[in-house]
């Protein structure tokens, strides 16, 4: 559920990268944070240990004004992937408005994957969210990466699901924004639905896909 | 352990700050010191509704908009004189402080609330481990109420078992018994009648005897009646009849021992007696020629029950004598060991095959026709003797004859 001021015109939403330790999430959130010319840019907040591990959360802000004047702010934010650090990763989930989730390509990456995702799922119930309805992206990362899984098998078993399937590589930036925009796409739907972006706010699908990106 | 307040809702962490909130959590007295050592009092810092947080509200002359999460949170202000370089400067500092003061109060809150989640779930996992404790304390509870429940009701049945072998073994031997009274009873009877009869006849005599008129027939008389014999005779027909009333006497004595008429305490008792006493018992009755041979050590005194014992060695010699279906021997020797006394009972009839002899101890198990015995006479013998603190083995073969082998302490206590 956003968070919705109505006295200050404002909308906060909230988008969490989930996924398995090392998988490349803050990575994801570090090529937004130079990809997107969105309206609104805040500073990328980060915090992570010696050993490039995430410890509490990344958080990226965004934002744009809808022709209306609504405020629309998106902040993105990572999880801390190591299992150890579950009651956090719960904290940080709750509330979100959409997930993005980053698996790992590598083929000794299944299982990890597969325990990540279902710990998405649990997490997601004990913390209010309804998982089958929440929009949820997932993206296949590194694939720069040799002895990686194939995109025919991945798509073999994860097409079935009904979940976009996205193929990425964090670390040259290729598929970050693709993904992103996707997510944008399901969330925008959502809201619409429930705050009527585009009859009282003028604000089309497409204006708060570019608005938030700074695509064309 | 303190614990945490679950009274009232926890802000979430990802919730919309202000610079109210920074500036307090950065401390705002420490930074009102910084700032007047800097630039005095010629400053403000206002919130974005024109709140006034630090510094005086008349220095108005110039402001910077401080930013948070790309909205602007509130400005600094500073009076006309000051320059513009000094004025950047703090903008920066106050920049700096805003965002990293922002970022400390979103981790300190978010550390809470994974806290507050854990100990919750920490909470809720001990109440249902207390729970399943207390159904498992219950259960426990319950299952060993049970268990004495149902050790009490087989105790009792076992009780009403051995009474019931006890009266079967009483029934048992009452048959032999009523043949062995009936026996002598018969040549007393016989003797009684006879005798009555030369008292007849000698009163006859007497008679004759007592007339001088008559006293040649008195003497034709105790020629033709053999009075003489009759007189003769009469000392060992009551030799005879005193004979019998001893044995009718002797086997009232052990119906009287078995039965535990007697003594049901625990006393000191020579086990030849007991043995003998036993052996006699079981014997009794029997038309089949079994030559029972002791070899028994003088006076090996126990501490014992005396009509239990009995009753074990009555139970183990009336299978050996059971064993022999014609003619044989039952062989009882009595000698002292390091641990106790041993005794072995053997005999040299029909035995047992393996199957049987694994099952010779069990409750109800009995190769003896229905109505003969209902299988419990082992199982008692083995009762008694174990509460005596002894042993009972037993050995045998089919056609080889049976030894039993049993061990008790000399200082042998009823235990139960």
């Amino acid at each position: 559920m956003p968070e919705y001021d109505e006295s200050k015109n404002r909308m906060t939403l909230k988008l969490v990268y989930y996924g398995p330790a090392l998988s490349g999430k803050t990575s994801n959130l570090t090529r937004l944070h130079d990809l997107l010319r969105p309206e609104l840019k805040g500073e990328m907040m980060m915090l992570d240990t010696k050993n490039d591990r995430t410890l509490f959360f990344d958080m990226l802000p965004v934002g744009l004004k809808a022709p209306s004047g609504l405020l629309i702010k998106i902040k993105l934010y990572t999880v801390p992937g190591q299992v150890a650090h579950d009651s956090t990763r719960k904290a940080v989930l709750s509330r979100a408005d959409g997930v993005v989730f980053v698996a790992d390509s590598q083929l000794n990456q299944r299982l990890n994957n597969a325990e990540s995702f279902e710990n998405l799922a649990d997490n997601a119930n004990k913390v209010g969210l309804d998982f089958e309805k929440m929009p949820l992206v997932i993206q296949f990362n590194k694939r720069d990466l040799p002895q990686i899984e194939t995109e025919q098998a991945i798509n073999e078993r994860w097409l079935q699901t009904g979940w976009p399937i996205l193929f990425a590589s964090a670390i040259s930036g290729a598929g970050v924004l693709e993904t992103f925009v996707v997510l944008l796409d399901r969330v925008y739907e959502i809201i619409d639905k429930e705050y009527a972006l585009a009859d009282q706010h003028q604000l089309s699908k497409q204006n708060f896909i570019s608005g938030m990106t700074g695509a064309a | 352990m303190t614990t945490p307040e679950t009274s009232h809702m926890l802000e979430p962490y990802d919730r919309e700050y202000d610079l109210a909130d920074v500036l307090k959590a950065a401390g705002i007295e420490r930074l009102q010191q910084i700032f007047s050592q800097v630039i005095g009092d010629h400053y403000c810092i206002q919130s974005v509704a024109g709140e006034v947080l630090m510094g005086k509200a008349e220095n108005c002359a110039k402001r910077a908009a401080i930013y948070m999460d790309m909205e602007i949170c509130g400005y600094l202000c500073v009076a006309a004189g000051v320059n513009d370089t000094l004025m950047a400067a703090l903008e920066n500092i106050l920049k700096m402080i805003v965002a990293a003061q922002h970022q400390y109060l979103m981790i300190s809150s978010l550390h809470i609330e994974a806290i507050h989640a854990d100990y919750a779930a920490l909470k809720d996992r001990n109440e249902k481990l207390q729970e399943s404790e207390e159904r498992y304390r219950k259960l426990c509870t319950e299952l060993d109420q049970r268990v004495q429940e149902q050790i009490a009701e087989i105790e009792q049945r076992q009780q009403q078992l051995y009474k019931a072998e006890r009266l079967a073994s009483i029934g048992h031997m009452a048959a032999g018994i009523a043949h062995e009274i009936n026996n002598p009873m018969g040549f007393i009877l016989s003797n009684l009648q006879t005798a009555s009869r030369y008292v007849e006849n000698l009163k006859a005599f007497s008679v004759l005897m007592c007339q001088p008129s008559s006293i040649e027939a008195a003497r034709v008389y105790w020629i033709e009646q053999q009075v003489a014999a009759d007189i003769e005779d009469f000392p060992e027909l009551l030799r005879e009849n005193i004979q019998g009333a001893e044995r009718v006497k002797s086997i009232v004595s052990s119906l009287m021992d078995f039965s535990g008429f007697n003594l049901e305490e625990s006393e000191v008792c020579n086990l030849d007696a007991l043995l003998r006493k036993a052996a006699d018992m079981a014997c009794a009755g029997v038309d089949r020629k079994i030559d029972v041979q002791y070899t028994l050590q003088a006076a090996v005194n126990v501490q014992c029950n005396r009509s239990n014992l009995i009753r074990a060695f009555f139970n183990v010699l009336r299978n050996a004598v059971q064993a022999i279906h014609d003619s044989g021997e039952i062989r009882i020797a009595l000698s002292v060991c390091d641990a106790g006394v041993s005794l072995e009972i053997t005999d040299n009839g029909c035995g047992m095959n393996a199957q049987t002899l694994e099952h010779a101890f069990d409750p109800f198990f009995t190769t003896r026709a229905v109505g003969q015995g209902v299988g419990l006479g082992l199982t008692a013998a083995r009762e008694i003797i174990q509460s005596h603190g002894g042993t009972i083995l037993l050995k045998s073969q089919t056609g080889q004859g049976t030894q039993v082998s049993i061990r008790l302490p000399v200082t042998a206590r009823e235990n139960s």
